[in-house]
């Protein structure tokens, strides 16, 4: 699990910093979320090709705290990243080095808290339904699997 | 009590170079059982021929309004501001109703006062001329699916006027923001079972030059306005 690398599941999956709030949206589920600072930090770096404990470890320094008292808790919200399939895993060699990953947040960050996000199914029905019509060069209408 | 046979029906109609499907858009609009009390097509600064296709209709129910382009949500809102009706439709330019849409939904809004927003199933389908160039390369909804899209709403003036104007700064998702506000004011919805119109997929819907990023906007906006009022309210 360490050493795994994911990259976001595109392009059913985008996401974007938005005022400071990282929200990410799953066209395949209709689902969207939103991070919290530390979850933020995670989905940057595993994001931009990180390995999950390259990640903690990054994680770790941002937010001033012992790398191996957090190690489990950024894997087990890596794992949550997968379920919700927002991130596919990919081989190590087919990334390259990680990018230097921007920090999902701008100025100070919150204290350290477990990471975490808000999931919201109530726009399920909508977003569905929206993209497959309206977008064509970025991906829609979706390409059969 | 026939609301059906007295509320007033606007349907407000954008389009932006559209030329090849516009006519057939305002057509199944014009064929309704239950024909609209005005047809409001809104040009958002199209430089194809789509306006002199809209008026070649001459209709006395039907007019042209003119923009610069501003966008789907902007265009909607000009032809929202001129809509006289009791019953406000929106149809996408690409798009076809079913010669009942206006008759089925009428009936349902005339039977279910409590009801504020109808909508019905569609269909999609592949645009003739590339159907065969597109089949088997797109997944689109030939079994009729809920359609909670605009070409399938009929609502109330009064509920529109409550939801308030299309958020003009999205080029993409407008409506899905507009339906999350009407959601958060509790507006009582209702699908029908029955195929209101037939969404075409061609290849070529509007091509985003923002990317889908408008969509996250579209929900922190969504978020933010939640929170806010549960602040409020706490």
């Amino acid at each position: 699990m360490e050493g795994d690398r994911y990259c976001v599941n595109a392009p059913s999956v985008i996401s974007e910093v938005i005022d400071g709030e990282t929200i990410v949206l799953n066209f395949e589920s209709g689902h969207y979320y939103s991070f919290n600072p530390t979850a933020s930090e995670i989905w940057t770096r595993v994001c931009a090709g990180s390995s999950v404990a390259a990640a903690a470890e990054q994680v770790a320094q941002r937010f001033a705290v012992d790398p191996a008292t957090i190690a489990s808790e950024v894997a087990a919200f890596v794992g949550r990243l997968e379920e919700e399939r927002l991130i596919c895993r990919v081989a190590a060699d087919a990334v390259g080095a990680p990018e230097a990953a921007a920090t999902a947040c701008d100025g100070t960050l919150a204290a350290f808290s477990s990471p975490d996000f808000e999931k919201f199914t109530d726009m399920e029905e909508l977003l569905l339904l929206d993209p497959i019509h309206e977008v064509a060069d970025s991906g829609w209408p979706r390409k059969l699997a | 009590m026939a609301l059906a046979s007295r509320a007033r029906v606007s349907v407000v109609l954008p389009v932006f170079n559209r030329a090849a499907y516009v006519g057939e858009a305002i057509e199944s609009v014009l064929a309704q059982t239950l024909p609209p009390d005005e047809l409001i097509v809104v040009d958002d600064g199209s430089t194809d021929d789509s306006v002199a296709i809209a008026e070649a209709f001459s209709r006395p129910s039907l007019r042209v309004l003119r923009q610069e382009n501003a966008g789907i949500g902007a265009a909607r809102n000009r032809g929202l501001a001129a809509a006289t009706g009791d019953l406000i439709a929106f149809i996408d330019s690409d798009d076809v109703w079913e010669r009942d849409k206006l008759e089925l939904e009428a009936r349902a809004m005339s039977a279910r006062e409590e009801v504020d927003l109808v909508f019905g199933h569609l269909v999609e389908f592949l645009s003739p001329e590339r159907e065969e160039e597109l089949a088997g390369s797109l997944r689109f909804a030939a079994d009729p699916v809920p359609g909670l899209i605009a070409s399938t709403l009929l609502a109330r003036r009064g509920a529109v006027e409550r939801i308030g104007p299309f958020d003009e700064h999205l080029r993409v998702g407008e409506f899905v923001e507009w339906m999350a506000r009407a959601r958060d004011l509790g507006l009582v919805r209702l699908v029908l079972p029955d195929v209101v119109a037939r969404r075409r997929i061609h290849g070529q819907n509007t091509v985003l030059t923002r990317g889908s990023s408008d969509y996250l906007r579209a929900i922190k906006s969504t978020l933010d306005r939640r929170r806010a009022r549960a602040a409020h309210a706490g």
